[in-house]
Parts: C-alpha cells; structure tokens; sequence
C-alpha cells in the first residue's frame, strides 16, 4: 500500500463528475438494492471478482474460484483484507450479503443474477461454497457486480444508509437527491485510488450536465446527447462513448388487440430498427437484431433486419381478422418522444394508427393496475432492462422464462422456454449456449411480448487534465479514471 | 379579533388536511408504487413481498385508519421508497428549499418596489411608452429559457457561477427573483395608477404637495399593502420549491422531491412535501393578512366591523 498522495496543483485533489444514469436520483444509496445505481456503490464496495473489457472475470475479494463439483462453487476470499471500520472481511460477511439479496422480502434487483444459487455455505473462516440448482459456468461472472458487506451491518438492517465497504474509496457525504462525496481510503488494499475525493453529482437535465463540464466545474460529465458531440470537441473535450447495457423496446399489455400475436408480431415488421436507431441517434445506437447487443456473450441474431416488411406487417393484421387501420396506444415517456414519433410515421406506412400518449414516469408506464384496467391493449416504450450480466440470460429470464415480468401484463410465456433457460444456464460450451439462446429468442417471437429496437451507447465527456480508458462495463469505472 | 385569528386558522388546517385526504384517494386510482420501489422487471414473488412489507395487501379503510392514526402524531409513515420517515425526507430538503427563497425575496421587493414606482412615474411621454414595455416583454420569458441562457453565459462562458448543485444557488435566486420583481413592477404600477384618482391624492395634489412627494408620503403605505400580500403569496409558492430552477440548476428542494416522489408514487413523501408546503402556505397568508390590518385602515374597520 503506497502513502496518499499529497494534494498538489499537479494532481487534482478531486474529481467531480456529473451524471444521472450511475446514480440515477440519489434518493436511496442502498448498495444491495438495485446494481443500476452502481455509484457510489462500485467506489466504497469490492465484489468478489471483476469482469475486463474482454469479458473475462479477474479475481477481486475472491482470490480463487474453484468448481468443485458440477453444482458447487468455492469461493476463497483474500486474507488481510479490512472493511472501512477496521473489521477483516471473512467468509460470513459473503454468506450474509447473498442471503440478503436472495430474499424476495428485500426486493432487491440482484435476485436474477443469483436466481441458481439453493444454498450458501460457510466452509471455514475464508471459504464459501455456493451450491447450484442446476450445473452453471455463469454464476461467477454474475457476481462481477455484487457488492460484498459487512455481515454485522446486513443483519441489522443499517447497510442500507451506513455504507461500510472494503473499496478504495469511503463514503463521506450523502446528500440525498443531489451528490455523493467520496474520499480516498488511505489503507486500501489494492491499487492506490488516484484522486484525494470524488464528487459525484446527480443532474438530472442534461444541458445542464454538459454546462457543468465545459464550465470546468466538472471533470467528466456523464450520459450526454449524440447532439452534444460536436461542442464537446470544439472545447477540447475527449467523447468516450461505451455501447449500452440499457435496450429501448417495445411491450405489449395483452387485451384486444394487441392480445393477438399476429398483432404483436405485425408491429414488430412493421419498424424499421435501423431507422429509428440512426435517425434518433446518429451513429449512437446499435439496432437489436438480438435480445442482448452484439459484444454480450448469447448474442444470437433471432430478429435480422430484414424483418422490416411493412407488406408481411399488412398481412399478418388482415389475417388477424383487423381492418386497417389499426388503432394502438403508445404510452411513453418525453425522453423517448422524437423516437415515438418516428415509429407512428413508420406504422402508419403498415397499416397501424399509433396514438402517442406520454406519461410522468417510468413508474406510471410500467403500472401494472394502470395498463390492465384499460379496456383496450397498449403498448408501452422505455429504455431499462439493464443488463449488467452482459449475457443473454438477462433478457431470456426476465422476459421470455417463467417468471417473465410481462405476465403482470397478460402475457402466458411459452412453455418451452423455461426448460430451455435452464439448458442454457447449465451449458458449458458458448457456441451450445448460443444455439439455445436463438432458440428461446425464436420461440419468444412467435409470442412477441417485447419488440426490441436498439442499445444507445453511453456517452461521456472527459474534460483535458482526466485520462480515463473505458472498462467495457457502459458507465465510469473509476479504478481507471486518473489525472494526466 | 380573536374570533377572526381562530376562524382563519380553522379553515386553513380544513384546507390542509382536504389535500391530505385527496391525495391519499388519488394514490389510489393512480398506483401500484412496488414497480418504483423495486424496477420494473422485478419476480412476482418479490413484488408480493414488498406490498405485504408496506402494508399495501391491506384493504382501503384500514390503511386510511392507520394513516389517520400516525397523522395525529405528525407521522406521515415510511418513505416507500426510501425506508425512512417521510417527515425526515422533507425536512432535508426544505432548508435548502427556504434558503432560494430567502435569497429571492429581497430581490423581488425591493426590485419591485423600485420598478412599480418607476413605471408610475415615468408614465409619460415616449420614453416612459417603451420603459413600459420592457417588464411586459420580460414577463413573457419563460423561466426555463431565461435559466438556460443564464448558465450558458454566466456559467459556461464566464465561468462566473456554478452550473449546478447545491452551490449554484445564487442564479436560480436571482432569477426568481427578478421574475417575481417584474411581476410585482407590473402588479404595483396599475395599482398606483387608481390610487392616483382617489380623492386623498387630488387632495394632496391640491394642497400643493409635489408629485414626488405624494408618491413616497401618500401613497407608499396603501401601495405597500398589495406587495405585502403578493410577497407572501409568491413566498408560499416558492415554498412549494421552484420545480424549473430545480430542474434546470439540479438544485436539490422540495418541488423537486415532491415531484420524484409522484414519479415513484411515493405517497408518504408526497403527503409531507404537500403538508409541509400548504401549512407554510398557510402561515404566511395568515402573516400577510395581519400586516394588512395594520397597513390598511379599511381592512381593519372590516374585520373588527
């Protein structure tokens, strides 16, 4: 462990970033309730492995990773590592942090990514087993974004506000709804944090993201607009861009007509993906031709391009026994409203008569009570589904397995798919897992609960005095932020 | 008087807790909050547990009691969201909420008071037309606009303020304020203008008291009764937090969070931002109204009449 760094004018004692999508409002800094909140969560928390851009997993808190039998994981946590109040991390600290994930009660989003864990098991002081339901290569790559904490806090419910990690930063301020400062945790274990303290701010408008770094208020600004580009380098900034890990995509609540199939899939040739990726955002989006973008490991191409066939859209709708044309609802929210519109020109031209209705929040728009109380079948349009797995088992569990979310929404999975996720989960070789992959995506077609449009990539600017190399994670990965 | 005090305070508190009372219904109509508390793409299983966490299996009447219960105590329940108190919530972000205030309202009376006389006096000839004119055409401004062009050039180009934060109070303040100073101007100009015909004024003026004068000695005390009133109530809507300057200058208030809190149908936080609005609403009227009465002789033969 090398000494702080002294504070000189050569090396700035902080760095301030302004964002929203890392910290999303600010209101709860809870670091075991969502993974899409990953700051100040990543700054204060170790996880047990790390994932590199080329989608290797490295080992972090968890020295070895051993399988010991098909269904066991054994985790050997790093001896001498301490949590910020000086207590040693030991194997129960992992064993209480994944209980608490994995109980419903928590409602924490970590659940799907440790949805094949059964049971936890304390072997000895630094050993952890983690024993499967089924046989799984996944599990410890999930684990790359799973903050490890304190057993003692866990229990007592204080985690939640009192954040206590083992990370190369310790929290010093929360202020609720507005910013987190962290500060450097002098005995970190691990390579030496590169900035005294870092300020991160949650903005919520993004012009005022922008004015905060060409302002010089802010060394990196985070989720700015493909609009914000050319300013950006006429004033010497760097533009990072990272592919995204959130997906635009259209669902469907089941009621006529869009309880129809034939309805559902009709929409889906009726968009163009390519259009509406590059018209909303230049070259910064990648259309989906598969449920998860083209570097996340199951990606298999179930929704080619060439789907795009306003005449097949026509079709299917008269086969569906409608007349043209179709009247839908689009509920929205204003973010998304110039690509609404784009998809209401697009339809038109198949034979759909898209009503925009925009709504206050995501919230609103995924209200189950809300969608099932109208009497006619909607489709909704956000861009979520953060897929912080970097697989495909993120869109094939949450969407298309047995435990979809969309049948809040009226939506009966195919029974084939379940048995499939499982094979999936369980396959060893990628091009096997890949094959699966289309499969269940194909299967999921025909049913056509979601249509996917595109993955915007995240783009940052990086003021001059800040070098920082991307991480292939689609947000800041601070560990390689530094002054230059 | 007293009578008076207890009826004005009796129909405020009405008032209050009608909100309440209609904002717990509409939570109602509107609302599953588990798909804000927990993303929209969570199990089933975890959304059964989070609405049996939050007491929301429970029928209506029973969770309209026990709302009622922890009412009486000031308790406006846990945040949905947040898991912790509501009221707690609130709180933290009012200081922030009644500093922007604080710093609007000079800036408002006293840029209103001076633009209200100005226009008064200066209401003729060609020059007085066009000074006229130019409050009326700063009013149209959205605040919005004003905002972004204000950090464009204050802040990105000058580099003389923050653009955001906690910090970058001073532009939304001042906004707010010269907003509410224009308004005032406008408000108060029209109202010396009918206070110059009534016959205390022709009086005056016969009398061979200067214009000038007139305005300042004669005029000022009535004048002074409608920026009392409108200072207060522009004071209790900037209580509510200015949701624009919030917006644009990611300034952390009360307009803000009450907003957030109706995206994540939060409605505890809503309940007490509402509350905490209304009741600080409340009391400032009740303030104006008593300075009206010593302001305002015919006020006062009103009341005590």
């Amino acid at each position: 462990v090398s000494a702080p760094t002294p504070a000189s004018s050569a090396v700035p004692a902080r760095l301030t970033v302004s964002q929203i999508e890392e910290t999303r409002d600010l209101a709860s800094i809870d670091p075991l309730k969502t993974m899409d909140t990953p700051v100040p969560t990543l700054l204060v928390f170790d996880t047990l492995v790390r994932r590199t851009p080329g989608g290797e997993v490295t080992p972090l808190l968890a020295e070895k990773i051993e399988r010991v039998d098909p269904k066991t994981w054994r985790f050997r946590l790093r001896d001498g590592v301490k949590f910020h109040d000086g207590s040693p991390l030991v194997a129960e600290d992992m064993a209480a942090t994944l209980a608490n994930v994995m109980d419903p009660k928590n409602g924490s989003s970590y659940v799907r990514h440790v949805a094949t864990v059964e049971k936890v098991e304390v072997k000895d002081a630094r050993t952890v087993d983690l024993l499967t339901r089924v046989p799984t290569d996944l599990l410890p790559a999930f684990l790359s974004v799973l903050p490890i904490a304190p057993s003692v806090l866990v229990k007592d419910g204080s985690y939640k506000t009192k954040l206590v990690g083992t990370g190369p930063y310790t929290l010093a301020d929360w202020r609720q709804g507005e910013s987190v400062l962290l500060r450097r945790n002098p005995s970190y274990w691990g390579a030496a944090p590169a900035y005294q303290e870092v300020l991160v701010k949650a903005v919520g408008e993004p012009s005022t993201r922008l004015a905060d770094l060409l302002s010089g208020s802010a060394g990196i600004a985070g989720d700015l607009l493909p609009e914000h580009v050319p300013q950006l380098r006429a004033k010497g900034m760097t533009v990072v861009r990272e592919s995204g890990v959130r997906t635009a995509y259209i669902a469907f609540s089941h009621k006529p007509p869009t309880d129809d199939p034939r309805i559902r899939q009709a929409f889906y040739h009726a968009l163009d993906r390519k259009a509406l990726a590059t018209t909303a955002f230049g070259d910064y989006a990648e259309p989906a031709i598969s449920a998860v973008p083209k570097s996340f490991s199951g990606y298999a191409e179930a929704f080619p391009l060439t789907d795009y066939d306003p005449a097949k859209a026509k079709a299917l709708v008269q086969a569906a026994g409608k007349t043209a044309p179709v009247r839908i609802t689009l509920d929205t929210t204003a973010e998304m409203s110039p690509v609404a519109q784009l998809i209401q020109a697009q339809a038109r031209d198949a034979g759909f008569d898209v009503q925009i209705n925009m709504v206050d929040s995501r919230a609103t728009l995924f209200d189950a009570k809300r969608l099932m109380a109208s009497a006619e079948g909607r489709a909704f349009m956000t861009t979520a589904l953060d897929n912080r797995m970097f697989d495909a088992l993120r869109p094939l569990d949450t969407v298309y397995g047995a435990n979809s979310f969309m049948k809040q929404y009226g939506y009966q999975p195919d029974p084939r798919n379940q048995p499939l996720i499982d094979r999936y989960t369980a396959e060893p070789d990628a091009q096997k897992r890949r094959d699966l992959s289309l499969e269940v995506q194909r299967n999921g077609k025909e049913g056509m609960p979601v249509v996917w449009l595109y993955y915007p990539d995240h783009l940052f600017g990086v003021a001059p005095g800040v070098c920082w190399t991307p991480g292939g994670l689609g947000q800041i990965t601070y560990w390689d932020v530094k002054p230059c | 008087m007293a009578r008076w005090a207890l009826g004005r305070l009796a129909v405020g508190l009405a008032a209050v807790l009608l909100t309440l009372v209609a904002l717990f219904l509409a939570a109602e109509g509107m609302s599953d909050p588990t798909a804000a508390v927990l993303g929209p793409d969570a199990t089933e299983a975890q959304r059964v547990a989070v609405r049996a966490e939050l007491g929301l299996d429970r029928p209506l009447p029973e969770r309209a009691a026990v709302a009622a219960l922890r009412l009486t105590r000031g308790d406006f329940g846990q945040s949905y969201r947040l898991g912790r108190p509501a009221s707690d919530v609130v709180a933290s972000a009012l200081p922030s909420t009644l500093w922007l205030a604080a710093a609007a309202l000079p800036i408002a009376l006293v840029g209103g008071l001076a633009l209200g006389f100005a226009l008064a006096l200066g209401d003729r000839g060609r020059r007085g037309a066009w000074f006229g004119l130019l409050p009326l055409a700063a009013q149209g401004v959205p605040g919005f606009v004003a905002a972004i062009v204000a950090v464009q050039i204050l802040a990105v180009q000058l580099r003389l303020f923050p653009a955001s934060g906690r910090d970058a109070w001073v532009l939304p303040a001042a906004l707010l304020g010269l907003g509410a100073a224009t308004r005032l101007g406008l408000l108060l100009a029209a109202r010396l203008a009918t206070l110059v015909r009534e016959p205390f004024v022709t009086a005056a003026l016969a009398r061979g008291v200067g214009e000038r004068a007139v305005y300042v000695r004669h005029l000022m005390r009535p004048a002074c009764s409608l920026v009392v009133s409108y200072a207060a109530l522009q004071l209790g809507y900037l209580l509510g937090g200015s949701l624009v300057m919030e917006t644009v200058f990611g300034y952390p208030g009360i307009g803000r969070l009450a907003v957030e809190a109706l995206s994540a149908r939060d409605l505890p936080v809503l309940m007490a931002a509402a509350a905490c609005s209304a009741l600080g609403f409340l009391a400032l009227r009740f303030a104006a109204d008593l300075a009206l009465l010593w302001l305002d002789p015919r006020v006062r033969d009103g009341v005590l009449a």
